[in-house]
């Protein structure tokens, strides 16, 4: 909180700055001042998800400072920069183009590749090749009209207006940051650095984007036989069906390859989360003899040396493994100080209706490290970056847009001779609004575990090719939203 | 694949001596049915639960769990025991289709 800002200041910057009453709120939440404040759109941010009405988090000065400009030329309208070119910020950038063609657009990502994580199941049974999941972040900037800065975000002054990137800063009108996920290993017991490091680095997740995957496939191409262990975390992790599409996929491998192996699948969950009947008939039908499916599993911790992960009933000896941890929001975000503190997985303290960062409405939060319950997938991705370009737009003319549902479509591979794949596709009802903190796990357990929380569902859980063809259209129309 | 009945008893990793109080986790594979829910388009999942879950230290049976339609799948229980003697741990778990599983660890000091 800086409290030694003046009322003149604080006119002064909010001249078709800040919202008026949102602004007051972040700069010690004094009323009087916001009444003389210009307001630039009607609606106050408030904090309609945990704590009724709070401010949000408190600003603060950026602790990694660089006093360079990034080498970016002048813009030429109001700023916008994207934070993390995947499925969220590509497609984010993209569409506020699109919704305010005006709008000078930046993306900053970490990479220089995109490689992406849907259909990657596909690639590792050698059902797609690695160009139809890789594509140039230097395409999708042309082609949509935006520039593409190939930097690390470090810091952020909200107060100032101002990203900091390992390549210089960038001032901004808009912020979006879309940072995906992190791992936590502390969940699964490995709480040592070099532990987690060495977890990491031979038994990779394979649910960020990148080389685990490279290493990953070629774990499974070199493997010879015995257990191949993949694991399913606790919580609302990433791709809810991703686990069991990979065993199936694995286990596909296997069977082709006439491979003395199995997979292991020890699950944190009492039963297959998602599309159950589903994976369960693959499971049965197609990979008996390739795959071991073991519910509620909690892992406790993982032994490197011994090839072991510790479950709190019985160890079970692997080997080979992609452990996949526990996942929480991208670090970033709590670098930034906007961590939600009763998000279970350290998630964004956002408007949930409107994905700005309580209290700002110049900063944005879309992606899996969001808080809301949604599905965290790409598509889910998409349909929200879509919305929240709207909602950007609408208010640089004054006008706020009313929430809606993103729809999540969701197919999984779970046969690759012939090629078969299962759907499901959803739509949220809305937000839940004024819920009382302790509720967060057991609001996000109900959205993930009930179909309560579904406005809308359409289910094909019979295996066919006729899906797996839709799958592979489903992917190069989601592609091309992006690139 | 989802084995009804895989159940499992654990005690703690770490050594433990007499007249020491040690966590007891007790786990088993059961779908409990409630006999509520119902498939999309098959009608009601008949009821099929936990409905006894005892525990025996010895002849002495120390923990009787009148348990309902209420209890989740899978359902896992800890509890505290003052370890006195060494003799077997013994769980049983019973169903409301009359299946009975057991399961056996040795406490010794
Ligand atoms: C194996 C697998 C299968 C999946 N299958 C499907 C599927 O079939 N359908 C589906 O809809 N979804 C699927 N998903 C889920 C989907 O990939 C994610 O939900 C989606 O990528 C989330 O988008 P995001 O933008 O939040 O994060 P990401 O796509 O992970 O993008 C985040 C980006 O931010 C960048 N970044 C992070 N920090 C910084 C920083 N400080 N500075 C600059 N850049 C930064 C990262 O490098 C990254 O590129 C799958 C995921 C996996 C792992």
């Amino acid at each position: 909180m800086r409290e030694n800002i003046s009322r003149r200041d604080f006119l002064r910057r909010s001249k078709g700055a800040v919202a008026g009453v949102a602004a007051a709120g972040m700069l010690g939440g004094s009323g009087q001042i916001s009444q003389g404040a210009e307001s630039y759109h009607g609606t106050p941010s408030q904090d309609t998800t945990y704590h009724g009405t709070q401010k949000g988090p408190p600003l603060r000065p950026a602790a990694f400072v660089i006093h360079k400009k990034a080498e970016l030329a002048a813009p030429k309208g109001p700023r916008a920069v994207v934070v993390g070119g995947g499925w969220g910020g590509l497609t984010m950038a993209k569409h506020l183009k699109l919704q305010s063609p005006e709008m000078d657009v930046v993306l900053v990502e970490t990479h220089s590749v995109f490689i992406s994580c849907p259909i990657s199941n596909l690639w590792l049974a050698g059902l797609v090749d690695q160009g139809f999941i890789t594509h140039s972040f230097l395409d999708a900037a042309t082609n949509n009209n935006y520039t593409f800065f190939n930097a690390t975000v470090m810091d952020a002054d909200r107060e100032k207006r101002r990203v900091y990137t390992d390549k210089g800063y960038i001032d901004y009108d808009y912020l979006v940051l879309a940072p995906g996920i992190d791992y936590d290993y502390d969940a699964i017991g490995v709480h040592d650095i070099d532990q987690q490091q060495a977890v990491m680095s031979r038994y990779p997740a394979a649910f960020k984007p990148g080389s685990e995957h490279l290493t990953l496939k070629a774990k499974i191409d070199n493997f010879e036989g015995g257990l191949f262990a993949l694991t399913v975390p606790s919580g609302n992790y990433r791709c809810l069906p991703a686990p069991y599409e990979r065993a199936c996929m694995v286990a596909s491998v296997f069977k082709k390859n006439k491979i003395k192996g199995k997979v292991l699948l020890l699950d944190h969950n009492p039963t297959i989360k998602i599309k159950r009947e589903g994976f369960e008939a693959a499971f049965h039908e197609l990979y008996k003899d390739y795959l071991e499916y073991y519910p509620s599993v909690s892992i406790v911790g993982v032994d490197v040396e011994k090839k072991t992960i510790m479950g709190e009933f019985d160890d079970y000896t692997f080997d080979d493994a992609a452990i996949y941890p526990r996942i929480r929001g991208a670090k970033l975000i709590e670098n930034l100080g906007l961590v939600n503190k009763y998000s279970p997985q350290k998630e964004a303290w956002i408007d949930q209706f409107h994905s700005n960062v309580v209290g700002d409405e110049r900063v944005y939060v879309i992606g899996d490290s969001r808080p809301t319950g949604f599905s965290k997938s790409g598509s889910t991705a998409q349909e929200e970056a879509k919305f929240v370009a709207r909602v950007i737009a609408g208010r640089m003319k004054g006008q706020e847009v009313k929430w809606e549902t993103p729809y999540t479509s969701c197919f999984s591979m779970v046969n690759s001779d012939p090629m078969e794949a299962i759907y499901l596709g959803f739509k949220y009802l809305p937000p839940q609004a004024g819920i009382t903190p302790m509720a967060m796990e057991r609001v996000v357990a109900f959205w993930t575990h009930t179909g309560a929380a579904f406005a809308w569902r359409d289910r094909k859980m019979e295996r066919s090719e006729e899906m797996g063809e839709a799958m592979l259209e489903w992917a190069r129309v989601h592609y091309n939203e992006m690139f | 694949m989802l084995k009804i009945g895989r159940r499992a008893v654990r005690l703690p990793r770490h050594e433990y001596g007499k007249d020491d109080v040690i966590e007891v986790k007790t786990r088993i594979i059961h779908p409990n049915h409630n006999g509520r829910h119902k498939y999309e388009d098959k009608g009601y999942i008949a009821q099929h639960f936990i409905n006894l879950i005892e525990v025996y230290y010895g002849d002495q049976r120390i923990i009787s769990v009148d348990a309902s339609a209420g209890l989740s799948q899978n359902p896992y229980f800890t509890f505290a025991l003052k370890v006195t003697h060494s003799a077997p741990l013994r769980v049983v778990w019973k169903d409301t289709r009359g299946e009975e599983y057991t399961e056996t660890v040795d406490i010794r000091v």
